[in-house]
């Protein structure tokens, strides 16, 4: 084994070594050699030195071919006496170098005479490690100058045989290339560094990749390691603050329906502004449920020059997720795993039931209206001397519980060989919710959960020197379970959901009534409001819900080099084919609920909930998806001299099938053309063309396809010769791009462009009963009616609608110095998106019918970003800082709105979403203070309620002073920092994430149906506190119109400032593990949303809204979690 | 060897480009129906044509989809609960009355937009009508009628609410300019006149049952009879021209004269039974379970609702008279004791009102603080001791299967009586006539209240048939029009709204006194207000043309 690996590697370095060798003196070196053959070939008398002597010898095979046989007798000769012997009349030369002889052709000795004096050959070993103490696999071990080289094996360990003074060269994909002069054989220890945007780096783009150095987008990346960092079950929100252009707000906590709201850029429309989403190049629904572990890399495309080539689909961005593929080398395994425990990030802090009452009281007197309460009942409830009639529950602290578990574990193997490479995942997933665990006497657990299975397989073939074939499986069972009320059948006032089941605990004031009777009864109490039931029953005996969603997504990729037809030209397909299936079950149950009476004590039964029902049967509904999409054409990459030339050009295809009836059971369909045409001369000057070709089934016929071109170019000034030799400067880059794309996601529906009639069935309603236009209508006798169908126009057509398209203009600059130590990027942006899709506004609706929708709306959109990163190194520690600032803000030019509007209540000239309400000016004061301000149409203020400003002037407060006030839902700035620092094998990291100007709408107040209140409306409004007071004073439900009505008092600065994440981990040292199977291992503790700083004043998070259940008053939210996690990573 | 390569490159190709199928993005269904497919099939056509009647005005409670009545912007109830789409209407905040979208037919934007809907299918249906390939079995003749009928019935309710609008007079084309300035009051009444004129001759006076609820012969002389009222009333006839007043008693004497209707001998179901004598046009509709309306709006929280927010206001309950003595309650010698305030009133209070210790489902009504049906500033109770009977019907119990009609009446014979007694007491006098139809309503078996006393003058006996319309017609959407179109809403709305206070006593003797309800139940009627504005978005949108009402 050793001599033929040895002749392999003295093949691939055999020129070096015999010039170094034909230098050697041949001294004496005292081995006695014994021989006697006749006629021998010279290979045989090698061997026999060999064997004699231990010396190896290196030598081209065709070379001893040509040698004459030999004849040799000699008895305790030197080596040299034999070597001469052999080869004294043959044209061959030898030389010996420690106890290795090398052989040559004679009259190669010309070349050689000024070669520099050799140097022996000795072996080099050692093991190759991360900063962080992680042994690394598969580091290219080169030797400069030569080809060939070695990789290391498990446990990062190489070894390789060189000459003295000869530099190894240790390069690793991500890592900075270390180079080491060979002193001397033994150990040697390597650190790798981690490169940071190394330019080197390849990054994902729109339908390949492309070296980081030749870049003229605009596009961020994170590694999948950096959203490891993060234990969120979904790693939509793993993202936040790590990628610049990005905004993910968690609105929820929900397992399994928390993933981010996700948008790149801003918004430049009022539309759809969902970026699209890519899975190892094909597109997907979402990427929020992959497992973290399968996670190579997550890109944001931003600008027009890479998402151009997404053409009709490109405008809102693109993000592109890439898996993880094997390396060559041995299996290897890894498991980690991760026990986390959650927390709420916030809950409301509801009033005690004595607080809560008198309180009540003083809103009622504001109101002049009589106290509910008297003094007898307020100590009742103070001193809780009658728990039975004057309760005090905390419905919340009561219901949810402070912390609860969430686990995730992930194993993986990857490896390969030359001709095959693989990675294989398995994960799991268990996130527990924020309700207790109840005994629930239909024995349904009353705990929200979400369990998730991921499993992912990708393989890579290499099955001849041009043919690439690649197959991957990515696959995903979830399991979202809830306990959950009645569906309702009008929409959104549904409650078999979680927000749904949080109202009903929100609502229910402390004051209500007890948990239980005495003797387990439920209790309950219509007086105290509507729909005020019991939350213990309400998540203990109204029955269940669980959604069901698989996922099996498979990508097929083939690559085949076409070199034949000309260098550097490829043709490649992918092939993805993916289906959805989820389905939804329920099952419902409801509960006897008993009022007892406060003073007697008496027990009825509550008319609302008279009797117990067992759970239903199943209700179950599934639905599902299947999408299937074909990318094939040819790539081209090639040199020449200082020019480099690549190509794309692709044919993509989609076809997405959904189950429906009418329009939505059609499938949603696009295809076109892709092409890429990128040079730069002498990695200097880059220009790039991207453009696509293509349509979508959205629009008529012949109105279908559009081109969307987008041109860019950059100028790497640091590769210039005049600032070449500036130490300081490692790269410096400007950039530029400009271009089109569109969004086809125009509307809630499809085919806007048709025009129907239809025949209508149906139109028994039952809430409201008022006839429906376009419904069938009745005659008939009342007891037996006819339902007749009518014929309507359905659709209002307009055959010309096309597109969203936006301009995107980009410009960047690059550069890092000090050796990469200081790097920054910076992009300033602008998009004027036109052709929005809009609902006409200026009609009259004397037209009477719907207008068709037109493509007439305009928005703009701009902002920059920087992204400023340091990390440096002093001996054994290592340190960074990476900072980033993300800013956009738009402005709607058009929305077609009626000319006559006055500017200040129009949308147009305002961010998309922005909020209009009232402009407060203070309390009112007194009734003198009231009387002397413009008349309020709102109602009859008192003081102490909030004044508005009469806006508009005309001496009253009216619907015409509302203005816009604040910012939008979506945060115009996002910022984060993220220090870091390791020493040996710890490293600590942290993000620190915020963003500002932006508002929420979220409300606490007396104006629920159980009159619940919470702590900070303590400080109300009165007389004697009007001074010092944060809120208004208090009104008896029903009163709330003037102070709660959206205005720039209630609407919250919901800026923040979060430790997003931080993480400490610890690499076992390498030698305490030597003796175990186990190649590496780290633990590590980290934590996720650990804390808030912010002004805003409901308790809440003030990401979270309850945006699922609009009826339902918006703070109806599942908290989301705070996350300490503790997790142990394997490698064996 | 190369020409096999070459076959492989171009295989590939064509798999590459071949593939590009032109019609690959046409997944557009193909259209159902084409315009010109409905009006080229007779049966296309008629359901076409019946469309037009899901845009009239069929629900008492339509407010933000079932939470509100005329009669609580008006004086006969308040919401309990501060509901928006009422609290605009009694503040004097119309523009914002329609502030919340969604499913609702509020009655400014929403009315304007579905009655101009409904103009367009009238206008289009009647445009093509003609070119209809019809057999006898759609009975064109009839159809036509409809629309004529269903037309002139939604500019009324345009009219009634806005005064003069503009009239589409034809389908138009998205894309022209209709801009166009408001149509006078009366451009619009000729408009209606001329359309029932087309009308009557072309409906039935009766359908089978299986088409019962159309628009009949009755039904078109009843909304000229009302279309006629509301023009010579002082909204709309500012001068007290005699000759309107005529006319709208000659309309209404018109459809007495038919002899087709009577009034039916109950009062307190005239709203829950399938057919009845004095039915003149109904909203068909099947019985209800219980729904919204009833749940969250009209019940009792204590007898199973969840929000009872239609709450009738004592000044409501004083317009019933004495049984005996047929005198208002305010009369010394009515025989009234404010202790027993509901005992010997006009049957039809308890026909229309649930007061205190109202026999109610088998219970009796509670209306003191802690009795089942009140709790004292709580606003799924009552703010008033009342509940409406008329529109809670008894059989809804929570939980018990129960259904119930409660039937949407458009026209019902008492109206054409009281049209007729109004009008023709302004045009001549409190005449034999007057007295005849006024008693005849009285007189209803089940009412039986004594006669109106002789020698009233006509200003007496026009508060009489105020009166008498406020108690017949409460809570049927007729109130607060009349409000308007009398001008008289500072005089009656905007006035001090009561409420009842009930205290039981000890030995279970009831204590009452009537209190002014809190400052969030008084209503503001300015003397602006007899108009809605026009929907202010359209007055936005149109260029100085379309003009607001005064004072809004």
């Amino acid at each position: 084994m050793y001599p033929h690996k040895i002749l392999l590697i003295m093949k691939l370095t055999i020129f070096l070594l015999i010039i170094a060798a034909l230098q050697v003196s041949a001294a004496g070196y005292g081995q006695k050699i014994n021989l006697s053959e006749r006629n021998a070939p010279l290979e045989k008398i090698f061997r026999e030195i060999k064997k004699q002597s231990g010396y190896r010898f290196f030598y081209e095979d065709a070379l001893l071919q040509q040698a004459k046989k030999v004849d040799i007798n000699v008895r305790n000769a030197s080596i040299e006496e034999v070597l001469d012997l052999c080869l004294s009349y043959q044209n061959l030369a030898y030389a010996i170098v420690d106890k290795t002889i090398a052989i040559k052709r004679k009259d190669e000795l010309l070349y050689t005479t000024s070669v520099p004096a050799p140097m022996p050959q000795i072996e080099v070993t050692g093991i190759i490690t991360s900063s962080d103490g992680k042994p690394l696999v598969g580091v290219s071990v080169t030797v400069k100058g030569q080809a060939g080289g070695t990789y290391t094996g498990e446990n990062g360990r190489f070894s390789i045989n060189v000459p003295v003074g000869s530099i190894l060269s240790f390069s690793y994909v991500g890592y900075d290339v270390k180079n080491l002069t060979v002193k001397n054989a033994g150990d040697v220890n390597i650190v790798l560094e981690q490169m940071n945007t190394s330019l080197t780096d390849v990054v994902v783009i729109g339908y390949g990749t492309q070296k980081k150095a030749t870049i003229t987008g605009s596009l961020s990346t994170v590694t999948g390691k950096e959203i490891l960092k993060s234990p969120s079950s979904n790693i939509s929100n793993s993202l936040v603050g790590r990628l610049t252009g990005l905004s993910a707000v968690q609105r929820s906590g929900q397992p399994g329906n928390n993933e981010a709201l996700i948008n790149i850029r801003g918004s430049a429309t009022y539309n759809n502004n969902a970026a699209i989403v890519i899975v190892d190049g094909v597109e997907r629904s979402s990427f929020g449920d992959i497992d973290p572990n399968e996670i190579e890399t997550i890109t944001v495309l931003k600008d027009a020059a890479s998402t151009a080539v997404f053409g009709i689909k490109g405008a809102n961005g693109v993000i592109v997720i890439t898996t993880k593929t094997g390396r060559e080398g041995k299996p290897r395994i890894s498991y980690s795993g991760n026990v986390s425990m959650q927390s709420y990030t916030g809950i409301p802090k509801a009033m005690s039931a004595y607080d809560n009452a008198f309180y009540i009281n003083e809103a009622n007197r504001n109101d002049a209206l009589p106290e509910t309460w008297g003094q007898d009942e307020l100590q009742k409830f103070k001193d809780g001397s009658d728990p039975l009639g004057y309760p005090d529950i905390n419905w919340f602290d009561y219901i949810t519980r402070k912390s609860y578990p969430q686990t995730q574990h992930n194993i993986n193997v990857s490896g390969g060989t030359k001709v095959v490479k693989y990675f294989a995942s398995v994960g799991y997933l268990f996130e527990d919710g924020i309700f207790k665990e109840f005994e629930s006497p239909y024995g349904f657990r009353t705990t929200p959960s979400y369990s998730r299975y991921n499993f992912r397989s990708n393989v890579d073939f290499n099955l001849s020197k041009n043919l690439q074939v690649g197959v991957r499986l990515g696959g995903k069972l979830g399991k979202r379970y809830q306990p959950a009320g009645l569906q309702s059948g009008s929409g959104s006032f549904s409650y078999d959901n979680i927000e749904a089941m949080i109202s009903r605990v929100l609502q229910t004031p402390s004051f209500a009534y007890p948990v239980m009777l005495p003797d387990g009864r439920i209790a309950q109490n219509p007086n105290v409001g509507t729909n005020i039931w019991n939350p213990l029953a309400v998540i203990t005996r109204w029955g269940t819900r669980e959604d069901e969603s698989n996922t099996l997504e498979s990508t097929f990729n083939l690559n085949y080099k076409l070199d034949g037809i000309t260098k550097g030209l490829s043709f490649k397909t992918v092939l993805g084919y993916d289906s959805y299936f989820s389905s939804t079950t329920r099952r419902n149950a409801t509960w006897a609920a008993y009022v007892v009476d406060r003073v007697t004590k008496n027990v009825t039964l509550s008319p609302d909930r008279p009797r117990d029902e067992p759970l239903s049967g199943l209700i179950t509904s599934t639905g599902g998806l299947i999408n299937s999409n074909l990318q094939t054409g040819f790539n081209y990459d090639r040199t020449f001299n200082e020019h480099n030339v690549t190509g794309l050009v692709l044919f993509t295809r989609q076809l997405i099938k959904q189950p429906g009836s009418g329009f939505a059971a059609s499938p949603r369909a696009s295809q076109g053309v892709v092409m890429r045409t990128a040079y730069n001369y002498k990695k200097r000057y880059f220009a790039e063309f991207n453009a696509a070709y293509n349509g979508s089934e959205q629009f008529a016929p012949g109105n279908q396809y559009g081109f969307f071109p987008a041109v860019s170019a950059g100028w790497t000034l640091s590769n210039e010769k005049f600032l070449k030799d500036i130490p300081w400067l490692s790269n410096l880059k400007i950039r530029g791009s400009y271009g089109l794309v569109g969004n086809d996601k125009i509307g809630g529906g499809l085919f806007y462009f048709l025009e129907n009639y239809s025949v209508i069935t149906g139109g028994l309603s039952t809430d409201p009963v008022y006839s429906r236009p376009n419904t069938g209508v009745q005659f008939g006798l009342p007891n037996s009616i006819v339902n007749y169908q009518v014929a309507a126009q359905t659709t209002f057509g307009n055959p010309a609608i096309t597109w969203e398209s936006g301009t995107k203009r980009n410009i960047g600059v690059e550069g890092s110095f000090f050796k990469n130590a200081l790097s920054f990027t910076f992009d300033l942006f602008d998009e004027k998106r036109v052709d929005i899709l809009t609902t006409r506004q200026s009609g009259l609706q004397t037209y009477g019918q719907a207008y068709p929708v037109l493509n007439i709306g305009e928005v703009y959109n701009k902002g920059y970003e920087i992204e400023l990163n340091f990390q440096h190194r002093t001996g054994p520690v290592n340190y960074g800082l990476v900072t980033q600032v993300s800013f956009a803000r738009n402005k709607i030019i058009s929305r077609d709105e009626p000319l006559g509007r006055p500017e200040y209540l129009k949308q147009e000239g305002k961010p998309v979403g922005q909020f209009f309400g009232y402009l407060t000016d203070g309390f009112y004061t007194s009734q003198a203070d009231i009387d002397a301000s413009p008349v309020n149409m709102l109602g009859k203020p008192i003081p102490g309620d909030l004044k508005y400003k009469d806006y508009d002037g005309n001496g009253l407060i009216d619907a015409n002073d509302i203005a816009p006030i604040g910012y939008s839902r979506t945060p115009e700035y996002i910022f984060s920092f993220a220090p870091s620092v390791s020493y040996k094998g710890v490293s600590f990291s942290m993000l620190f994430q915020g963003v500002t100007n932006v508002s929420s709408d979220v409300i606490l107040s007396e104006q629920n149906n159980g009159q619940q209140m919470y702590e900070f409306q303590k400080e109300r409004w009165t007389p004697e506190t009007a001074a010092t007071a944060t809120w208004p004073a208090l009104h008896s439900k029903g009163n709330p119109y003037i102070s709660y009505r959206l205005n720039d008092f209630i609407l919250q600065d919901a800026s923040y400032l979060k430790i997003r994440n931080a993480e400490l981990s610890w690499n076992i040292p390498q030698v305490w593990l030597s003796k175990t199977k186990i190649s590496g291992l780290r633990v590590f503790i980290s934590g996720q949303n650990l804390h808030t700083w912010t002004k805003y004043k409901m308790y809440l998070d003030p990401e979270n809204i309850n945006l699922s259940n609009t009826d339902f008053s918006k703070q109806s939210i599942y908290p989301t979690a705070r996350v300490y996690n503790f997790g142990v990573n394997i490698q064996l | 060897m190369k020409s096999i390569n070459y076959h492989i490159y171009l295989f590939l190709l064509l798999i590459t480009f071949a593939s590009c199928k032109n019609d690959f993005l046409d997944r557009a269904p193909s259209v159902n129906l084409t315009e010109e497919q409905i009006f080229a099939n007779p049966v296309l056509a008629s359901q076409y044509a019946d469309n037009a009647y899901n845009h009239l005005i069929d629900e008492y409670a339509r407010f933000n989809a079932h939470r509100g009545i005329t009669g609580q912007a008006a004086d006969e109830a308040v919401t309990g609960n501060g509901e928006v789409s009422i609290r605009t209407l009694t503040n004097g905040t119309y523009h914002d009355h329609y502030e919340r979208g969604g499913a609702s037919l509020n009655d400014i934007g929403d009315v304007w937009s579905r009655s101009y809907a409904g103009i367009r299918v009238t206008n289009n249906m009647l445009e093509k009508m003609d070119k209809v390939p019809w057999t006898t079995n759609q009975e064109p003749a009839r159809i036509k009628g409809e629309m004529y009928f269903i037309r002139a019935f939604l500019y009324f309710e345009l009219i009634k609410r806005f005064g003069g609008v503009p009239i589409a007079d034809r389908v138009y084309r998205f894309d022209e300019d209709i801009d166009f300035p408001r149509n006078t009051y009366e451009e619009c009444l000729a408009v209606i006149l001329s359309d029932l004129d087309k009308a009557e001759p072309l409906l039935p006076e009766d359908y089978n049952n299986s088409n019962y609820g159309r628009a009949t012969l009755g039904a078109a002389k009843a909304l000229r009879s009302r279309a006629l009222l509301f023009a010579a009333s002082k909204l709309n006839n500012e001068a007290n021209v005699l000759a309107k007043w005529q006319a709208a008693a000659a309309a209404a004497k018109s459809l007495m004269d038919l002899n087709i209707y009577s009034l039916q001998p109950t009062y307190n179901d005239i709203l829950n039974v399938p057919t009845s004598p004095e039915y003149i046009m109904i909203k068909v509709r099947g019985p209800r379970t219980i729904d919204g309306f009833l749940l969250d709006f009209a019940m009792s929280p204590g007898s199973g609702g969840a929000q009872g927010q239609l709450n009738p206001t004592q000044n409501h309950v004083d317009l019933y008279e004495m049984k005996t003595t047929g005198k208002a309650i305010t009369d010394p010698t009515s025989g009234y004791n404010p202790q027993l305030p509901y005992a010997n009133r006009d049957p039809r209070l308890a026909g229309n009102i649930l007061y205190n210790d109202a026999p109610w489902q088998g219970l009796k009504m509670q209306m003191w603080n802690g009795g089942k049906d009140y709790v004292t500033a709580n606003v799924t109770y009552t703010a008033t001791r009342y509940y409406s009977r008329k529109m809670w019907p008894e059989p809804y119990k929570r939980n018990v299967a129960g259904t119930a009609l409660l039937n949407y009446v458009f026209f019902r014979y008492a109206e054409i009586l009281l049209n007729y007694a109004e009008a023709q007491n302004e045009a001549v006098g409190p005449d034999a006539s007057v007295y005849a139809a006024i008693n005849q309503i009285r007189a209803r078996a089940s009412v039986a209240m004594p006669a109106l006393p002789a020698g009233l003058t006509q200003d007496q006996m026009r508060a009489r048939i105020r009166n008498e319309r406020a108690v017949e017609l409460a809570f049927e959407d007729f109130r607060w029009y009349d409000i308007m179109r009398w001008k008289a809403g500072p005089a009656i709305v905007a006035q001090p709204m009561y409420g009842m206070d009930v205290v039981r006593n000890n030995n279970g003797s009831f204590t009452y006194n009537p209190v002014l309800l809190p400052a969030n139940m008084q209503k503001v009627y300015l003397d602006y207000m007899h108009r809605y504005p026009i929907p202010r978005n359209e007055i936005y949108k149109s260029k100085g043309i379309l003009l607001q009402n005064p004072g809004w």
